[in-house]
């Protein structure tokens, strides 16, 4: 895999990460949605493999990004660049870290970044209800009030004590 | 089990759950598509994820007794233009998808006694894709019909 210009680092900066579910999924993930105790939201993004290694791509999200990004209001690409730094973590098949990798987003490869235009898709995420659920959770904790707008029009989801007119 | 297919290809690992494959999945006689790596003898073109993988069983995908029989099956789709549209949508996200998961699809020709099939309901809108679960004999990678570059 490529030899990234960044500086190698221990950890990354927050801790006590727990899998939400995936946003993105085929025959496994590809990207997933990680939280904590403190509601701190991580996407991984996968973005390369070797023999033995997958390399993810991972980088920190507020809850209003994420959900633009599932309103299909934010693409992807804008995700990833609205950070000045991400982390590319090398894991291998049991999941153990070998290179964390702190970069500046303008360093990172351009073939380890979607496509600029590309939006959230349900057809391709397997865990959309209970990612939602999630956060619709998350925001009553901090008195917001969320609406999320699927693709599909039957599975508008509006999780508020204001209701749509 | 189910009726007419007694033994699974990966049956010793499909008894560990109720259900599997459930009974909605059904013998199919069709022309299918599956991404494969350009050497078609490639020894992961035709393994199911769990086998390639069997560490990721403990992962959240595979966080149901339905969802680990899953992993024991293929991922099919049934039209090459399906099979095409889902490859670059998701090649536009994760440019490397084609190291994993390879860079043609092979043409395969389903017949009854070879698995059992379902659309996998967990995605909102398939779009042509289902699992396949193969009967004990089956080798797919005989089947193939044609295979092009995606």
């Amino acid at each position: 895999m490529k030899t990234l210009k960044g500086r190698q680092i221990n950890q990354l900066p927050v801790d006590g990460l727990f899998k939400v579910g995936d946003l993105v999924n085929y025959e496994g993930p590809l990207m997933s949605l990680f939280s904590n105790q403190k509601g701190e939201l991580y996407l991984y993004h996968w973005c390369d493999c070797d023999e033995s290694h997958h390399r993810w791509l991972v980088y920190p999200v507020t809850l209003n990004q994420l959900i633009n990004y599932l309103n299909r209001k934010l693409t992807h690409y804008q995700l990833i660049m609205g950070n000045r730094v991400a982390y590319a973590v090398d894991l291998d098949g049991d999941a153990e870290v070998h290179n964390l990798t702190r970069l500046p987003t303008a360093e990172i490869p351009e073939d380890y970044l979607p496509d600029k235009e590309i939006l959230h898709d349900d057809e391709d995420c397997p865990h959309l209800d209970q990612i939602t659920d999630y956060l619709k959770d998350l925001a009553s904790k901090t008195s917001k009030t969320v609406s999320f707008k699927t693709s599909v029009p039957t599975l508008e989801i509006y999780e508020t004590n204001r209701l749509p007119a | 089990v189910t009726e007419n297919m007694s033994v699974f290809k990966y049956q010793n690992y499909l008894d560990s759950y109720e259900n599997c494959p459930p009974p909605e999945y059904q013998q199919v006689s069709m022309s299918a598509f599956r991404w494969i790596f350009e050497d078609i003898n490639h020894e992961n073109n035709f393994k199911p994820v769990l086998l390639i993988k069997p560490e990721r069983i403990n992962d959240k995908m595979f966080d149901s007794q339905e969802r680990k029989c899953e992993g024991y099956a293929l991922s099919l789709y049934d039209s090459l233009s399906n099979a095409k549209k889902a490859y670059e949508r998701i090649r536009k996200r994760n440019k490397n998808l084609p190291k994993m998961v390879g860079t043609h699809v092979a043409k395969i020709a389903l017949a009854q006694t070879d698995g059992v099939a379902y659309e996998c309901s967990r995605h909102k809108n398939n779009k042509g894709h289902f699992n396949f679960h193969e009967s004990e004999n089956t080798d797919l990678s005989n089947q193939i019909v044609t295979v092009e570059k995606l």
